[in-house]
């Protein structure tokens, strides 16, 4: 990166906000808070080694795609923004980079600390990224999207949420159909780490990268991002 | 830096906000009247790049802004206030300046932040440059946006009713700042508030819904108002039953009106030299309903 772009990442760090910086680190800290009351409960070792992967597989993706439609939804400035040379999806990339970064940190630093401690319960640890980053991926394209599309932010998390919950309450069925099952974003923590684990991560990684793709063609055309407010 | 439109028009859904808009912009400080709703403001966002336009042609400084290409062109050599213009209230003017230079390619540091320095002074905001916009009035953010706009010294700035909701004070400020800006560059400016316009632009145009009523000097405009201005004092408190009120001063006399109308609003009225608002108000008389 040249040194002069420097300050600009510093910018849209501060622009992404407090959503980007406070949002990874505090999905991990209720998972770990989580965590230490169920083993004061008296739960085992394998159920509290459950839950700490369940909130780098689930929890920590809802919170990042959370905070990236807050991004990319709400911005004062945003009629200034397309008026300068500067591509707008460009700068928006520059503030989801910031949160991606974030995200991914949390969940590196978290995986270590869960592993040195003895209470990881997911794959290798050189494969631990195929645990957070897949669902991470499709979650946030997802929310995204639908935030563009609907030009909402409490319809795109509205509908996340609910379909994030629909997986995680009806985790047989989506498991058992065959259709349903490359698309099922817990399968590390509520299936285990076996056959079709991986094609099931890689279907998340492409259809992830799908949505990210029409997001991306999306803001080819910038001024949608216009609330009828601001239109 | 000139502009041109030819047919440009521009549809929200069903809503057509521009009908076909003709006009030709030479340089200078130019006056662009008209009341909410008129269409203004998705004409200067068409010009600024930030909505492309629906149809017709447009071109800025011989730029196609049908085109994406066209489009940055312009932006490269642009200052845009917008009408609202959030801001970031976490940073301060000086941080918010710098944010934006850079997005405007204004690349060299120790330029940019001389260019930002001199700009706070010249809208006189050097002394609040390290306080935190949050707490800005209306005035002092208009003075922050006009200074962003100037970043880069572009040669078109196009300004979006940028004295709406300020105190007298700050309008009379805001307009003398705007009037010193126009030397060497085209400054567009969008207003439903004609003293702005009296006060700065030599050459104007009027839309009303969505259409080009009028273009010319402000003179001429002024004089769409003669023969059709009056004065007339009622004792009665009643409006005359006939015409456009321009306004209404009660004295010990009788309440004073000012009217805009073909024919004389009454026996006792009397012909009155028109300014710009009654030559504004008689053009939208004649202009045909939308």
């Amino acid at each position: 990166m040249p040194t002069h772009r420097l300050p600009l990442w510093r910018y849209e760090s501060r622009r992404a906000g407090w959503a980007a910086r406070a949002a990874p680190p505090a999905a991990l800290l209720v998972t770990l808070v989580m965590a230490l009351l169920t083993a004061s409960g008296g739960a085992g070792h394998d159920q509290v080694g459950q839950l700490l992967l369940t909130g780098l597989e689930a929890i920590l993706p809802l919170a990042v795609g959370m905070a990236a439609v807050t991004i990319v939804a709400r911005d004062g400035c945003r009629e200034l923004q397309l008026s300068l040379p500067a591509r707008y999806a460009g700068t928006l990339g520059r503030r989801l980079g910031v949160l991606a970064l974030v995200g991914a940190a949390c969940a590196v630093a978290f995986t270590a600390g869960v592993w040195l401690s003895g209470w990881w319960a997911g794959p290798n640890i050189l494969a631990s990224p195929l645990v957070w980053a897949p669902p991470m991926l499709w979650l946030t394209g997802l929310t995204v999207l639908l935030g563009m599309l609907g030009r909402s932010v409490v319809l795109a998390t509205s509908v996340v949420s609910a379909l994030w919950l629909g997986e995680q309450l009806f985790a047989g069925s989506f498991v058992a159909l065959d259709w349903t099952r490359p698309f099922f974003l817990f399968t590390t923590s509520r299936v285990g780490v076996g056959e079709g684990w991986l094609t099931n991560r890689l279907a998340l990684v492409g259809s992830g990268l799908l949505f990210v793709a029409v997001v991306v063609l999306l803001l080819r055309r910038p001024h949608l991002l216009l609330t009828e407010e601001e239109e | 830096m000139d502009i041109q439109t030819t047919g440009l028009s521009r549809r929200f859904g069903k809503v057509t906000a521009l009908h076909s808009v003709d006009l030709s912009v030479p340089g200078g400080m130019y006056g662009l009247l008209g009341a909410n709703g008129a269409g203004k403001t998705t004409l200067m966002r068409i010009l600024a790049g930030v909505l492309p336009p629906g149809g017709g042609e447009v071109r800025v400084g011989g730029h196609d802004l049908t085109t994406g290409a066209g489009r940055t062109a312009v932006q490269r050599r642009l200052g845009y206030l917008p009408q609202d213009l959030g801001l970031y209230p976490d940073l301060t003017p000086r941080e918010f300046l710098d944010y934006v230079g850079l997005l405007k390619g204004l690349d060299d540091t120790r330029a940019r932040r001389q260019q930002v320095d001199e700009l706070l002074e010249l809208v006189a905001l050097s002394e609040v440059a390290g306080r935190r916009m949050k707490g800005f009035s209306g005035g002092m953010r208009r003075r922050v946006g006009i200074a962003q706009a100037l970043l880069g010294d572009p040669a078109l700035i196009v300004v979006d009713e940028p004295t709406a909701g300020l105190d007298p004070e700050e309008r009379v400020r805001f307009r003398s700042l705007l009037a010193g800006l126009a030397g060497h560059r085209t400054v567009l400016l969008s207003t439903h508030i004609v003293e702005d316009v009296a006060q700065t632009c030599q050459h104007a145009a009027v839309m009303a819904g969505g259409r080009v009523v009028y273009t010319g000097t402000v003179p001429d405009l002024v004089r769409m108002g003669e023969g059709a201005t009056w004065e007339v004092v009622t004792t009665t408190g009643a409006p005359p039953p006939v015409g456009v009120v321009v306004s209404a001063i009660s004295r010990t006399d009788g309440t004073h009106y000012r009217v805009i109308s073909s024919t004389a609003p009454g026996a006792h009225a009397v012909p009155a030299a028109p300014s710009l608002e009654d030559g504004y108000v008689a053009l939208m008389q004649r202009a045909p309903a939308q």
